[in-house]
């Protein structure tokens, strides 16, 4: 893409003036190109600044507005429930049910202590599910970031086979931390695994992460240290037996270049 | 995905979600105070904190961001939907999408002025589409008067503004009145209208390429005038 057509492109995307498709088409070479995501930055901070003019054009909010905006900010905060190391603003409660209950209503309180029982078994399940989720999340925000971080760099390794695999490659060279993401990449005979090496510029290739691919083709690895050797060149993915060699034992399947 | 460990004694590890969180808390609060040391806005440092405090659960930091920037959200709706109702509606809106979001917001990608600001839009366009309804006065500032420029007229000083915020109103309206007409017009459609370039260059019966042109020349020409008054210092 040239420089003027960058420039274009990020104007009219941080005015919102791209149809979905171009957003969309754009956004993909913004996670490339640390320029143009300044270049949107900057035009974004002029579109705030256009916003500014609006003020004072008409009648202004209710005096209420931003009472309602707490409010609806506190709604927020019922889900999601607390982390299991705090308490929860109810359990108290149920404590003091349980105490009210063990001093003694007879046959009615049997029942209730046992509901009030289930009830925490079930808050407790919750809780446990919530924090898969928490974790979940966490763990994609963390891959969008890193995907998305201003200094990461992407190279694609290709083939020439067909359908062809394609692996990305998304490096961080200052943190030194790449993420690896494949489509159409054949799962291995069983017994073997792709692994990926980084090709120092005239060295030997530094042996990195084993990985294999779901049916679907899909693979993504995170936190892929990048070594400290200087002058990386070249990032390849070899088939090796089960557990990674020291050194490549078949040729290439994928290649590309690493700009240092 | 089943990723297995290299054998190797260099130990990568792979998918394991504890590190990665650790690596993100890590990685955010190091920027952050890399922001601060750069920062030479008090504004800034102050967004960044709020926003960090709203993702740590603290309501009083949302309180502050809408004494802050709810007149600005408030007025962008406002100024596209034409009714106080929906206004105050895309504000609330705003404000809890802010608060869900807020452990995400990296200042290294814009300031929180540009963050809220756009979010408040996006509701805003979303309120429009649905309701399909238009600004009367703005579709009607575009077909019959191409020159004017409905986001600068009418806007008034309120009492006990900060001087800061009252300098940079007039610095935009001053750069605005620089532009070409045609450039101003068609930032103007895609802001507060929400149409895309070709809607655009259809409305006015002009090519695409010369409506993206002076959209950018626009834009350029607005940024030059105006970088000293950039919300915040995330860039």
């Amino acid at each position: 893409m040239d420089s003027q057509d960058m420039k274009d492109l990020a104007a009219a995307y941080a005015l919102g003036a791209l149809d979905p498709a171009e957003a969309r088409s754009f956004e993909a070479f913004l996670a490339t190109s640390p320029e143009a995501r300044r270049e949107v930055a900057e035009f974004r901070e002029v579109a705030t600044l256009l916003a500014t003019t609006t003020e004072g054009g008409g009648p202004g909010p209710s005096s209420d507005l931003g009472d309602r905006v707490l409010a609806r900010v506190a709604k927020e905060k019922v889900l999601p429930l607390p982390p299991a190391a705090a308490r929860p603003k109810w359990i108290p409660w149920a404590a003091a049910a349980a105490v009210l209950l063990a001093v003694g209503f007879g046959l009615q309180s049997i029942t209730l202590r046992r509901q009030v029982a289930e009830r925490d078994k079930a808050i407790a399940e919750l809780r446990r599910d919530f924090g898969t989720t928490q974790a979940q999340l966490a763990a994609r925000e963390a891959t969008l970031n890193a995907i998305l971080e201003p200094d990461v760099r992407l190279t694609t390794l290709t083939s020439t086979s067909t359908p062809a695999p394609v692996i990305q490659l998304f490096m961080n060279p200052k943190k030194r931390v790449a993420l690896i993401h494949t489509f159409n990449l054949q799962p291995t005979e069983s017994g073997r695994v792709y692994q990926l090496w980084f090709i120092p510029k005239g060295g030997k290739p530094i042996p990195s992460v084993t990985f294999n691919a779901e049916p679907t083709g899909h693979a993504m690895v995170e936190q892929v240290a990048i070594p400290e050797a200087p002058n990386l060149a070249v990032a390849a993915v070899t088939n090796e037996p089960a557990g990674g060699s020291p050194q490549p034992t078949t040729q290439p399947i994928l290649v590309g270049a690493i700009g240092s | 995905m089943l990723p297995s460990c290299g054998g190797s004694a260099m130990g990568y590890r792979l998918m394991d979600t504890v590190p990665v969180l650790h690596v993100t808390s890590v990685v955010r609060s190091s920027r952050a105070r890399a922001q601060m040391a750069d920062l030479t806005t008090s504004t800034g440092v102050r967004d960044a904190d709020l926003v960090a405090q709203m993702a740590a659960g603290d309501e009083r930091a949302a309180a502050s961001l809408y004494d802050k920037y709810g007149p600005t959200l408030y007025a962008v709706a406002y100024r596209m939907l034409g009714q106080r109702a929906d206004a105050e509606e895309v504000v609330l809106e705003a404000f809890a999408q802010a608060w869900r979001g807020a452990a995400r917001f990296e200042g290294e990608r814009g300031s929180v002025a540009a963050w809220l600001t756009m979010m408040a839009r996006s509701r805003a366009l979303d309120l429009v589409r649905s309701r399909q309804r238009r600004s009367r006065i703005t579709e009607t500032a575009a077909r019959e008067n191409p020159r004017s420029s409905p986001a600068m007229g009418g806007w008034q000083e309120k009492p006990g503004d900060a001087v800061e915020s009252d300098e940079r109103r007039k610095r935009v309206a001053i750069a605005l009145a620089d532009l070409s007409p045609p450039q101003r017009q068609a930032i103007e459609l895609a802001y507060f209208e929400g149409l895309s370039q070709s809607e655009i260059a259809e409305r006015l019966s002009e090519p695409l390429g010369t409506v993206k042109t002076r959209m950018r020349l626009g834009m350029q020409k607005l940024r030059d005038a105006l970088r000293p008054y950039f919300h915040g210092a995330g860039l």
